[in-house]
């Protein structure tokens, strides 16, 4: 599923930034590049070393430059190679989206989940679901508002 | 210059006034300041004509109507150093707060569905007024700004320093670091919440860091200077003085905050989601500064 492939021709193209931690997120889309899964290749990936380390202003400023959805996965809970960072992770993404809804961007746009390294299918199945619940969304309203 | 004097006006905004008291707080300093700074124009303070030209025009107060827009831009072309003074003038203050809503919801709670109203017409008033401009800006949005002077009022300290700095010649420079930096109740041990507690309902305890307690208290993503003023009076920290040098979002990083220092064991996300009008307290006084400067408004697709 290419970006310009005939089915995606004249739809909404999301661009989702994903934000990939190293030991797990990463080497789950890696693992799903190795069995050749078929995901949409509108996923922009980060890599980083912790799903603990991203900020809340990584992810504002992502939708302030335009991204239409932000998907951050790390390891499965419990399974943090620095023993806690995705919980540390899933307390911040719960308030920040909290704080979206307030300040009124879908906090649909806004996702965090799991998957180990050995689960690329899933990885792909993630990757897939948000695609079809960003493009129902429709485009990002931030970046016309942050310009005028 | 008048009589080899520098030449200064206080130019009000949407103000509250507070910042002109902290001038006027500065006490048996105004005297040796009116050595060198003559006030030729501030019409809170006093009674006066509007000069041609100044050397420090001050603004205090937020851009909330468009009158307040023009005054701005035709201040900048007649002065030579133009200063942000106040929380409202460098980072959208209070007023800033009106982000959150549009003007006709705003115009409308207040002269018809308010509570106390009765106003079966629903007319509103109709006054050869400013108008209320939709989105609360900052004085950096619309012109260059030499200075700015941050804190809800501005801390005397800093103002007097920057008077100092004006007549000497000095560098005027905000300090970089964080009000825990200068808070009386920071152990410099690991802070561990392990409640939630609102302000005003739980019981406080006067000498133990208002974070660990539970309290929401914006101390780590303040810019000090203040001196922790509110903590030493025995109140949390609002984060008026807006963010540190490195941070350009207090309640993104506030929640990251937040997120480092919950027990893991104590707390768990629905206990977080309890926190009552989290863009209110986290925006408090820097809305029209932050990311995406108030509420996101989607355009009609016409």
């Amino acid at each position: 599923m290419r970006e310009d492939s005939p089915r995606n021709r004249g739809m909404f193209n999301p661009k989702i930034i994903g934000f990939l931690c190293n030991w797990c997120g990463y080497a789950a889309a890696d693992l799903a590049g190795n069995l050749r899964l078929n995901y949409p290749s509108n996923l922009r990936i980060i890599k980083v070393m912790c799903s603990g380390r991203i900020d809340p202003s990584h992810i504002l400023e992502a939708f302030k430059k335009g991204a239409d959805g932000v998907l951050i996965v790390g390891c499965h809970p419990g399974d943090c190679h620095y023993i806690n960072g995705n919980y540390r992770a899933k307390m911040r993404i719960a308030l920040l989206k909290k704080l979206l809804q307030e300040i009124g961007l879908e906090p649909e746009r806004l996702r965090i989940d799991w998957a180990s390294a050995g689960e690329g299918e899933r990885f792909a199945n993630i990757v897939r679901e948000f695609f079809e619940e960003i493009r129902n969304l429709g485009p990002n309203p931030v970046k016309e508002e942050c310009d005028e | 210059m008048n009589n080899g004097k520098i030449t200064l006006a206080i130019i009000p905004l949407s103000t509250c006034a507070g910042c002109e008291n902290t001038i006027l707080d500065l006490e048996e300093k105004l005297f040796f300041l009116a050595d060198f700074i003559d006030i030729v124009y501030a019409p809170i303070i006093m009674d006066s004509k509007p000069p041609s030209s100044v050397d420090i025009a001050i603004f205090t107060g937020a851009i909330r109507t468009d009158e307040d827009e023009r005054k701005v831009k035709v201040w900048r072309k007649k002065c030579k150093i133009l200063v942000a003074l106040g929380s409202c003038a460098t980072l959208g203050g209070i007023p800033g707060l009106a982000n959150l809503t549009t003007v006709e919801d705003l115009l409308k709670q207040i002269y018809v569905n308010h509570p106390n109203v009765q106003n079966p017409r629903g007319t509103e008033p109709n006054l050869d007024i400013p108008k209320l401009v939709n989105q609360v800006k900052i004085l950096k949005d619309l012109v260059k700004v030499d200075y700015s002077i941050p804190g809800c009022p501005p801390p005397k300290k800093l103002v007097e320093k920057f008077f100092q700095a004006m007549i000497n010649g000095g560098e005027f420079k905000l300090p970089d670091k964080s009000v825990c930096d200068e808070c009386p109740l920071n152990t410099g041990k690991k802070k561990v919440m392990e409640k939630i507690k609102r302000w005003g309902i739980d019981p406080v305890d006067p000498n133990k860091c208002l974070l660990e307690q539970g309290f929401l208290c914006l101390g780590p993503v303040t810019r000090s200077g203040c001196e922790a003023r509110c903590i030493r009076a025995g109140y949390p920290c609002r984060g008026c003085m807006g963010p540190p040098k490195g941070i350009t979002d207090q309640a993104a990083d506030m929640i990251s905050v937040i997120g480092s220092i919950v027990s893991l064991d104590k707390i768990e996300v629905e206990d977080l989601m309890k926190i009552k009008d989290l863009s209110g307290s986290l925006y408090r006084f820097t809305l029209p500064s932050s990311t995406f400067k108030g509420k996101i408004r989607r355009k009609l697709n016409g």
